[in-house]
């Protein structure tokens, strides 16, 4: 049943996407904390 | 289960529901298109006829490739035969059709006033080409195409492209580009204001006019100077389609005989007559909404005729009737057609549903103050 | 006769109007998604700069799409058009599911579309993110509508032959719907669309990020880009190797000129890396060989063997023969329908039908053929082998590049460290045309690899042509060929010149180069959108 694989799949994708997207937004953060403490 | 006779009768009601279906809805957009080098001055101007339709000519454009995938699969010997038999026109009406899209997407994106007006015009001819080119089409379904087939059903074109645009069938190309430009003005008149309400409120009445003027002389035509067909012998209603298995006749005034034999078609024309007239009444009153569904009855009235006057038949074949197609004989299988029926009846309520909500969400007038600050954004 | 140089003509234009379609509609599958992901951020995070990502990818998107919807158009009309025969012979079976393609696919994709480009302000957050996600929806179920029937054409199941329609008609249209080739193919092809709008946003970025513009904004779309593409590549590689399976199951001709494999070999067969292709002598003056893989690809096992093109071309030979019975007892029956004495011998040949219609090309009466004709059409049966062979493996090569890269850059984009290697930014910018390199070859050995048929084993190219003129459709071609070119080069500048203006297009006063606008100019190039 590929088109079942298929809908699980790329819900699974964009969520992995987003989560990575997110997850990013934290080095975010670090970066600008890091920043602001060597300021 | 669905006996075969009655859905091969109701897959004709199906065809006629979407093409009168892309009439009120492509058909309106098409006739913006038309009208948009003439009812916009300047560029702000037409800029507020193109973000009338902005959001919804792609949809409507599906009305019309779905009419074709519906004559696919529910005709697919008409298909065949009516496109490869029509094959210049068909290439005329894809290539008028290509400046829609990428007018509508590009144009606004550059802004330089040679650019611009030359994709302008590329809208006006993918509005006002398809129009004219069905129009021509139907009049040669009217008077019969020059095809056979042989006896594997192959189908052959004999006619020439020229042929196609004869005096009769032009006609008709201008009565359906005229109740197209009117329909699309109507629509203009609902979602514009100032001058170019003022200009499309004047083409609406000139062009309902002319259009009704046109049909009533392409009906005079047809009752007096075109052969229609008759079905003599063969062609049960319930048997497998074979379209060879069956005796045609022309006849002088032909076309006429549903009429005669089913008084209550004669409402069909009527439609068209009133809806006609009503759109012209409701432009002068200004009344937009009014005037939009008073031409959506035109359009139907209009198609329905030549629907209603070429019952059973199709696609008439003036050189060898025999080969004719009727919605008895040109059809899908049973299988297919039950099949079509229902995802039809399923899918076309939702996508009149949510089409409605789209529209109702892009509601209101369009601007000149929205189409300057929506610079980078609108079309 | 049909004129053979009418059949070709035809093809021609089929093939240049297909593959040129098939330039717009990866980048719309992926990019469906795409923007899906970057919207759902915003209003999971709330963050303006994901708003900004969508409206701008958005913008590429749309000019994508427009050429998308002109040459798909272009593509309803041509069975109808050019391939008449065909559409009357197989439309009881194929015009369905582009019917409901366009009422369950197109209606849904074109109609928010509009929403998803005019909707920003009269939309909540939510509602216009429920939009973006039914445009997704729609532009992928429209590609399992039209891999449906295409999956079909390759595979025609659940569909009978009728003598008095003379036509196919569908049987059962759960067989055609779950035909497992389709499947397939579906997913294939759109996880390939996928990599492909997952490499287009990667690639722009880099390029941002290499340029040192727009910093913020360009690492967010790597970052998705990344992610995306990674689970991506990897689906198109499982699904690739799905579909040489269901291949092999189908359409044996087809497998075989692939990998050239000229001769059965002993289970489990070894693969052809790659190979020195004789066509003269049928045969390899020489091949890279790894053991067993073949036979573990192609049959998923190590016991079953796969047919060499000799022996398939043996067995096509009778089918051949018994082919010309079935379509000599057709002609009886199409001349009479009521003399029922050939009924049983024709239903004992029927399957071979198609086989028997394979001779028209030589001869119009099939009982007239010679076994020198029965030998050319069985040499037919077989399309050419260098041209699949080669072309199989470059998207097979693409494949794998492009898996290594998503794999790279999602370790980089977890490690954040991607702005330190300018040698994988440069990777993602050269590799934002390759993978419509793979898709294009892949649709090539997916349709050149059925030839000679268009519906498999049932109906020849040969047949399925209109009975148009050479000049109508010489002309017709020019005239496609003229109009796409002059599409495409519009198409390319805007999508260029869009490119390289970058967000700032937006005009939000928050993008490179925008400074001047902005009250004072005090903005850095690379101000931290999120925070306004
Ligand atoms: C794998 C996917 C796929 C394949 C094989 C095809 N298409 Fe396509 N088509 C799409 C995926 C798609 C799409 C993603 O839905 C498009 C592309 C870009 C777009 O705007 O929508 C589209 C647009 C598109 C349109 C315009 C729809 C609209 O106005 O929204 C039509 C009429 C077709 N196609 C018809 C065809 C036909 C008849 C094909 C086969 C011969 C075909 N396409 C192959
Ligand atoms: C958009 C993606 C597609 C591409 C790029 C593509 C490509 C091609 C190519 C290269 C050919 C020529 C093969 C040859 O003659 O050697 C061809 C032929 C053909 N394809 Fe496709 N194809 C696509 C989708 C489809 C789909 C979805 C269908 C049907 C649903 C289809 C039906 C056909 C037919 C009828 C022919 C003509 C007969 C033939 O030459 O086999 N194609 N296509
Ligand atoms: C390891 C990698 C891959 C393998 C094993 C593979 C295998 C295949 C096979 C066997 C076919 C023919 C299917 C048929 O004839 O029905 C095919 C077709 C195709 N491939 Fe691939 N492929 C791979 C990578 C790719 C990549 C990277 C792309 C594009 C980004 C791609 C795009 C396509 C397309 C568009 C088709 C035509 C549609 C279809 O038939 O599914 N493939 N592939």
């Amino acid at each position: 049943m590929w088109y079942f694989t298929w809908i699980l799949g790329v819900a699974m994708a964009v969520l992995l996407a987003i989560v990575n997207a997110v997850y990013g937004e934290n080095h975010e953060l670090q970066e600008e904390a890091e920043k602001h403490g060597k300021r | 289960m669905l006996d075969y006779t009655a859905l091969k009768l109701i897959w004709w009601l199906f065809v006629g529901v979407l093409l009168i279906g892309f009439a009120i809805m492509d058909g309106h957009d098409m006739g913006v298109g038309t009208l948009l080098p003439f009812v916009g001055k300047n560029d702000n101007e037409r800029r507020v006829v193109l973000n009338t339709v902005g959001p919804h000519w792609d949809g409507n454009q599906v009305w019309f490739i779905t009419g074709g995938g519906a004559i696919f699969a529910a005709w697919p010997l008409v298909y065949a035969t009516a496109f490869s038999g029509f094959y210049w026109a068909m290439m005329a009406v894809l290539w008028a059709l290509f400046f829609r899209p990428v007018g509508f997407d590009y144009r606004s994106k550059i802004d330089n006033a040679q650019w611009r007006n030359t994709w302008d015009w590329g809208l006006f001819i993918g509005g006002f080409v398809p129009p004219l080119i069905f129009g021509v089409a139907f009049g040669n379904l009217l008077q019969g195409v020059p095809f056979h087939f042989d006896n594997d059903l192959r189908s052959f074109y004999t006619g020439s492209f020229w042929q196609l645009l004869n005096p009769f069938a032009l006609l008709t190309g201008l009565v359906s580009t005229t109740m197209i430009t009117a329909h699309g003005a109507n629509f203009l008149l609902i979602r514009t204001e100032g001058d170019v309400y003022k200009r499309s409120r004047t083409a609406s009445m000139i062009f309902s006019a002319v259009s009704l003027a046109l049909f009533a002389l392409a009906g005079l035509w047809v009752m007096k100077g075109i052969n229609g067909f008759v079905l003599t012998g063969g062609d049960l209603p319930d048997a497998l389609p074979n379209p060879l298995d069956k005796t045609v006749v022309m006849q002088a005034g032909a076309w006429m005989h549903n009429y005669s034999a089913y008084p209550l078609t004669m409402l069909v024309p009527a439609a068209a007559f009133v809806g006609g007239l009503l759109s012209l009444v409701f432009a002068m009153g200004n009344k937009p909404v009014m005037a939009f569904i008073a031409s959506s009855v035109n359009m139907l009235g209009v198609i329905g005729t030549a629907g209603v006057s070429m019952f059973p038949f199709v696609m008439p074949s003036s050189t060898d009737p025999r080969s004719s197609m009727t919605v008895w004989d040109s059809v899908s299988s049973h299988t297919t057609l039950e099949l079509m029926f229902f995802a039809t009846l399923i899918f076309l309520p939702i996508v009149i549903f949510y089409t409605s909500w789209a529209y109702k969400v892009m509601s209101g007038k369009v601007t000149l103050e929205f189409v300057k600050r929506n610079d980078h954004s609108a079309y | 006769m049909i004129s053979s140089e009418l059949v070709d003509l035809s093809r021609l234009q089929f093939a240049m109007v297909a593959l040129f379609h098939f330039l717009f509609v990866p980048l719309t599958l992926g990019m469906t998604f795409l923007l899906v992901i970057m919207e759902s951020t915003y209003v999971v995070t709330g963050k303006q700069i994901y708003k900004d990502m969508t409206q701008f990818w958005g913008k590429l998107f749309g000019i994508n799409f427009a050429l998308g919807v002109t040459t798909g158009i272009t593509m309803e009309f041509q069975f109808g058009t050019n391939w008449a025969y065909y559409s009357h012979y197989v439309g009881d079976i194929f015009g369905a599911p582009l019917a409901i393609e366009g009422l369950m696919a197109f209606f849904l994709e074109s109609t928010f579309i509009g929403l998803f480009f005019f909707g920003w302000d009269k939309l909540s957050k939510v509602k216009h993110l429920m939009i973006t996600m039914l445009v997704a929806l729609g532009s992928n179920l429209s590609a399992l509508w039209i891999l449906v029937a295409n999956g079909w054409m390759n595979n025609p199941t659940g569909a009978d032959f009728s003598y008095i329609t003379m036509r196919m008609e569908m049987t059962s249209f759960w067989d055609v719907l779950f035909n497992p080739q389709a499947q397939a193919k579906f997913v294939h092809t759109v996880s390939a669309g996928y990599v492909t709008g997952s490499a287009f946003v990667l690639g722009i970025s880099s390029w941002y990020l290499l340029k040192g513009r727009d910093i913020e904004f360009a690492k967010r779309s790597f970052r998705i880009a990344a992610a995306f593409g990674l689970a991506s590549a990897l689906s198109v590689i499982v699904l690739g190797d799905e579909s040489g399976y269901t291949v092999g199951e189908n359409q044996q001709t087809k497998l075989a000129a692939i990998e050239a494999m000229w001769h059965t070999e002993p289970a489990p067969a070894s693969f052809n890396l790659i190979a020195g292709i004789n066509e003269a002598k049928q045969e390899n003056d020489w091949a890279i060989q790894i053991p067993y893989v073949m036979g573990l690809i192609g049959t998923r096992s190590t016991t079953e063997t796969i047919p060499g093109i000799h022996e398939i071309k043996a067995h096509n030979y009778q089918r051949i023969l018994s082919g010309e019975i079935a379509a000599k007892d057709l002609a009886i029956l199409r001349a009479n329908p009521h003399d029922t004495s050939v009924l049983g011998e024709f239903n004992a040949h029927k399957a071979d039908l198609g086989f028997g219609l394979l001779l028209k090309k030589y001869t119009d009466d099939v009982t007239k053929a010679t076994p020198e004709m029965v030998q050319k059409a069985t040499d037919d049966t077989v399309p050419a082998v260098t041209p699949m062979f080669w072309t199989f493996r470059i998207m097979v090569a693409v494949g794998f590049a492009l898996l290594l890269m998503f794999a790279l850059a999602l370790y980089a984009s977890v490690r954040n460290d991607f702005m330190q290697k300018p040698w994988l930014l440069k990777w993602a910018v050269w590799f934002i045309p390759v993978p419509w390199i793979a898709i294009e070859f892949g649709w090539f050995v997916a349709e050149y690899g059925r030839q000679p048929w268009t519906i498999f084993g049932v109906l020849p190219t040969y047949l399925s042509a209109s009975s148009l003129s050479s000049a109508s459709v010489i002309g017709s071609i020019f005239g496609f060929f003229a109009l796409y070119t002059g599409l495409f080069i519009v198409e390319m500048y805007l999508m260029l010149k869009f490119s390289r203006q970058g967000p700032s297009s937006l005009h939000t006063g928050r993008y490179h180069g925008e400074t001047a606008h902005v009250g004072g100019g005090a903005m850095p190039t690379h101000a931290p959108a999120d925070k306004i």
